[in-house]
């Protein structure tokens, strides 16, 4: 049933992805940023909540029409302030769960990963709650309507009692002291969430937690021309001797509370513990035993410290400590807890090079089900069945796009578990073989590499800007990168039609120049 | 050159995330009850009367306890549930014992209820004992009220006055 829904998800949104890539390209594509959009939402709020404090009096009496002085009589500045507040925590909530159910729909959530998607899960509380706290203290209809659920669904909890919900019954129980609490808990909240989201991607190298500019600039202008056209502002004052009939509900964060009313307060808890509760059970629930590789081993005899494959590792997973047995040097440790068997430590290990003279292939760090030995086999297999006159090798990604669309006489295929695996020199070894006339190095597309870095370190390596670089002889002509997500098949046919192109060129060139000498 | 298309897209879809936040952010109106629905809240806290009498100790109690202890008059802690009933147009609306609070159910003993009724004259009739042993209601308020629609009609208890108060 979980693997039916996450294949649905998927298809979903690899459909809205390569959809949005035509749209914006894959750099500003949202859909790959929700992340960092969730992040960026979050700075926006904390910005204008903080613009909103000044101004904003922590009284019964004062709350309502302080907030009111903001909207109306400085609506150019304190007005679009406090419609951003709101927008920005509205849209933080909708890129918060589409960041969630894409990354459920990406399987995401299990083996290393777990610890992400299980500290993520008390995030969505903290969010919920400090987004309702804050429509609190407006102290309008709404406000009162919440303050009324809210301690009547917390004090059916028989820990807490019904002595929270005493204070909203009248006008003369309202106290400022308990006003005072949930200012204060206004900004405790969304601090603990702040330190919750740092903890939800400790686990995670380079975490990308701010969108592309362009991106970035293109959701604040959108938030800020909404804010005038539709200023956020409040019901009638709150009344507690008048009861609220028709509340204008902010349903991206108050869509349980009708069942509050409807359903009662046990169900609700029941639906919402129990959901949270599935949430964070579901990396083990759900473990996917079959894909499972297991995790990178270091092999003393060929590591020779020097801590590439540790500066490259997404996922942290990689430490240097003393060489076992030779004096003064570093070696590799992995901790197999966090790593994800992506092998682009493999890929950049400087021992994984083919060009070795040794009669087994055995790199300093590798993944044991997918060796660099068993890499070097595969290839020279699929070389053997090669024909033609421009004969290219392409390297796919097994998280990417399907490769093996591709494959005929012309062209072999082997897929990798992620394009980081791919050592350099590999790439060097197998274009100058002579039944091979180019090499094409493909994954995930640039701003969504399965395992975050694959991408970005193989494209710095291939281009001489990180270690271990691509040294060929043979050109640049004979690798090429291509990065494209799934359901992008069509954009591989029309780069290897290009590819093909160009080695015909290159050949007729070299065939004239032979010619003069 | 500018790619029309590319921006026309951007714009579009820029604008239906918008627009969901927008109209989502207080939009559809939640009607959560009828507009001529009127509330009743029963909110009250009191301490029943303590369960028991004081009494004395024997000497061959005190004999027994340490030296630091002996303390002649001993009382119990425990309180008496109070037996609550709220009656509208003399149709039993609530009707419970409420058990005091604290380990040794020596505390305030506590309800919270809500109940939406239809606007227009209701009579009214609420009555509560605070002891077990009580054969009577001595704590009562009976009253016809008119009640408009949304108003909030809180129950309340003034322990210090010994009555129910309306708010």
């Amino acid at each position: 049933m979980i693997k039916i829904f996450e294949r649905l998800t998927l298809s979903l949104f690899q459909f809205l992805e390569s959809t949005f890539n035509q749209i914006f390209g894959e750099r500003w594509n949202p859909w790959y940023q929700l992340g960092a959009l969730s992040f960026y939402f979050f700075w926006i709020v904390t910005v204008t909540g903080l613009y909103l404090f000044i101004f904003f009096d922590t009284s019964i009496s004062g709350a309502f029409e302080s907030m009111e002085a903001v909207t109306h009589n400085q609506w150019f500045a304190g007005g679009i302030m406090r419609s951003l507040h709101r927008y920005a925590s509205d849209a933080m909530a909708i890129t918060v769960t589409l960041h969630l159910l894409r990354e459920f729909s990406l399987g995401r959530f299990r083996g290393a990963r777990w610890f992400s998607w299980f500290s993520g899960v008390p995030l969505l509380w903290l969010l919920f709650a400090s987004a309702i706290g804050g429509y609190w203290l407006v102290w309008d209809q709404l406000a009162q309507y919440i303050s009324e659920i809210t301690t009547e669904w917390f004090g059916w909890l028989p820990f807490i009692g019904d002595s929270l919900a005493r204070n909203f019954v009248s006008n003369q129980t309202l106290s400022d002291r308990f006003f005072s609490l949930l200012v204060f808990m206004h900004i405790a909240i969304p601090l603990f969430l702040l330190v919750g989201m740092f903890i939800h991607i400790k686990r995670i190298k380079l975490a990308k937690t701010s969108p592309p500019k362009g991106l970035a600039r293109g959701t604040l202008a959108g938030l800020i021309l909404l804010s005038l056209i539709k200023p956020a502002v409040s019901m009638d004052k709150a009344d507690m001797s008048v009861s609220v009939t028709a509340i204008d509900l902010d349903w991206v964060y108050m869509n349980v509370y009708p069942l509050l009313d409807s359903w009662g307060y046990g169900a609700v808890w029941a639906l919402l513990v129990g959901l949270s509760g599935f949430l964070a059970v579901l990396p083990w629930l759900s473990p996917d035993k079959k894909k499972a590789m297991r995790p990178a081993e270091v092999n003393p005899d060929n590591c020779n410290g020097c801590s590439w494959c540790y500066q490259d590792c997404p996922f942290e997973a990689i430490t240097m400590i003393d060489h076992e047995y030779k004096k003064g040097q570093m070696q590799a440790q992995v901790d197999p807890d966090l790593c994800t068997a992506c092998g682009i430590c493999a890929g950049s290990c400087p021992s994984a090079t083919p060009f070795r003279h040794v009669d087994e292939l055995i790199s300093g760090i590798e993944i044991p089900d997918f060796s660099i030995e068993h890499l070097r086999q595969e290839t020279h297999k699929k070389l053997d069945s090669l024909s033609g006159n421009q004969r290219l090798v392409v390297f796919g990604c097994d998280h990417a796009l399907d490769t093996d669309a591709v494959a005929d006489e012309q062209t072999a295929v082997i897929t990798l578990p992620c394009a980081g695996l791919l050592p350099p020199s590999f790439a060097d070894y197998i274009s100058r073989q002579p039944e091979v006339d180019g090499v094409m190095v493909s994954g995930c597309c640039s701003e969504d590499c399965y395992f975050r870095k694959g991408t970005e370190w193989t494209e710095q390596r291939f281009h001489r800007e990180r270690l271990p670089h691509l040294r060929t002889k043979a050109g640049k002509q004979k690798v090429k990168l291509f990065w494209a997500g799934p359901r992008e098949e069509e954009k591989l046919h029309t780069a290897l039609t290009k590819y093909r192109a160009e080695l015909a060129f290159h050949k007729a060139e070299e065939t004239e120049g032979a010619g003069f000498d | 050159m500018i790619n029309w298309k590319f921006w026309i897209g951007q714009a579009l879809c820029y604008s239906l995330f918008l627009a969901f936040i927008g109209y989502f952010s207080n939009s559809p109106t939640y009607q959560r009850f009828p507009d001529n629905q009127a509330m009743i809240k029963l909110s009250l806290r009191h301490a029943g009367k303590i369960l028991g009498e004081c009494r004395e100790r024997s000497e061959a109690e005190l004999a027994q306890l340490p030296p630091n202890m002996r303390i002649s008059k001993i009382c119990p802690r425990e309180r008496s549930p109070l037996q609550l009933d709220l009656l509208i147009n003399d149709e039993m609306i609530y009707s419970k014992e409420l058990a005091p609070r604290g380990i040794h159910g020596d505390s305030l003993s506590s309800v919270y209820f809500r109940l939406p009724v239809n606007s227009g004259e209701i009579n009214l009739k609420v009555r509560m004992k605070d002891h077990i042993d009580q054969k009577n209601y001595p704590y009562q308020l009976e009253k016809t009220l008119q009640l408009s629609p949304a108003q909030v009609l809180v129950i309340d208890f003034d322990a210090n006055e010994g009555s129910f108060i309306l708010l």
